[in-house]
């Protein structure tokens, strides 16, 4: 069994339902360097979980999320791989239901009118937070 | 020529056998080596910086579209096989990202690889190589003991095909081809790493002979189970050559 506990923490959720923030780069330690990604900038997005695909190589999830204007666009979040995921971090085919209101923070696609991320954190409905780069060594 | 082929029977007899020796060495002689490892280096490392390409492997490298490394290109146009699913070679499949176990049996070493459920036999019996080869996209392997080292040659290997599904050393383009004759020397380094010495031998591909090191730390993990095939069922965008 995994002995590593989640790393989780309470965190005040803004209010905005797609906020971008741009953040410094920080080198990232996924695996794949994939091109698709600017991991260059950081964004976070708020909405609820249409899609949950717990499968490799690398997980994904999709979320309905509503911008300023109104409009709904379904994201997907990229992760990476399940046994990564559970092994550090005890996510399963469970760990998010269609309905849950959940928080992605990753990188963007480079290409405009992509709704899609890399994503390395979650904020849970309950508030915790699980980054997932951080990955024992 | 000697019958090599094993039944399935047979190899559940030696993962069955294995649970019960895990850990233990295959005799007082030889170095334990046994457990479960995974690499320390990234998938943008190359086994050297400038492995000695002959004009056949500079050409064939110059077509390598990688999904790592400074040539990162994204999946839908990318030309790496493992994007096809199919079976990377020797040394590639150590620059998966997951954890292998490798199991030391009296006339035979096992590698248990979590990526792609992919298994590999090392024969320690002193068998010669086969005299008719059968081509396998991950070679023939065979080993024996040299004092606190495990040295493995592997030859046979099916070598680089087609520039829409393209096989490496690595996951960065360097090629190989049919002539590659693989040798690998794995100890068990005093800080508990393991490493692998490993020596390219591929006058097709490479104008001599070449050595780079691959180093893995011992990691307490179960193996899981890892099927590359559902890459064609995820939705996720940019993860396969064709997808939109």
């Amino acid at each position: 069994m995994p002995k590593i506990p989640p790393i989780s923490s309470h965190y005040a959720v803004a209010g905005c339902v797609l906020s971008a923030l741009l953040l410094a780069a920080s080198s990232l330690s996924a695996h794949h360097a994939n091109s698709a990604y600017d991991r260059e900038k950081t964004i976070s997005v708020s909405g609820t979980v249409t899609k949950w695909q717990f499968i490799n190589p690398h997980a994904g999830i999709w979320l309905n999320v509503t911008d300023e204007a109104g409009n709904v666009h379904e994201w997907a979040g990229e992760f990476q791989s399940i046994q990564d995921l559970y092994r550090f971090f005890q996510w399963n085919q469970n760990t998010f239901q269609p309905g849950d209101e959940v928080t992605i923070v990753g990188n963007p696609d480079r290409r405009p009118g992509r709704y899609s991320m890399w994503a390395s954190r979650v904020i849970f409905p309950d508030g915790s937070e699980t980054d997932v780069r951080n990955t024992p060594e | 020529m000697r019958k090599h082929g094993l039944g399935i029977s047979a190899l559940l007899g030696i993962l069955l056998g294995a649970s019960a020796t895990h850990g233990q060495p295959a005799s007082d002689a030889s170095p334990d080596i046994s457990g479960v490892w995974q690499k320390t280096f990234s998938s943008s490392d190359p086994l050297v910086a400038e492995p000695p390409l002959t004009a056949w492997g500079q050409e064939r490298f110059d077509l390598a579209k990688p999904i790592h490394g400074p040539r990162t290109t994204s999946a839908t146009e990318a030309n790496a096989a493992e994007l096809q699913c199919l079976p990377m070679g020797i040394p590639a499949t150590y620059y998966r990202p997951r954890p292998f176990e490798i199991i030391q049996l009296p006339d035979r070493v096992m590698m248990l690889f979590e990526v792609d459920h992919f298994w590999r036999i090392i024969y320690m019996d002193g068998r010669e190589f086969p005299e008719v080869p059968l081509h396998s996209w991950n070679g023939y392997s065979i080993g024996h003991y040299e004092g606190d080292t495990l040295v493995i040659e592997t030859r046979q290997f099916i070598g680089w095909e087609t520039e829409q599904n393209q096989r490496w050393l690595d996951r960065l383009g360097y090629p190989f081809s049919d002539e590659l004759r693989l040798t690998e020397r794995i100890r068990r380094a005093e800080d508990g790493t393991m490493e692998n010495q490993v020596t390219i031998d591929d006058p097709i591909a490479y104008s001599e002979p070449w050595t780079g090191t691959l180093t893995f730390r011992p990691r307490d993990f179960e193996l899981a189970e890892f099927i590359c095939q559902e890459l064609m069922l995820s939705e996720l965008p940019e993860m396969r050559p064709g997808q939109e």
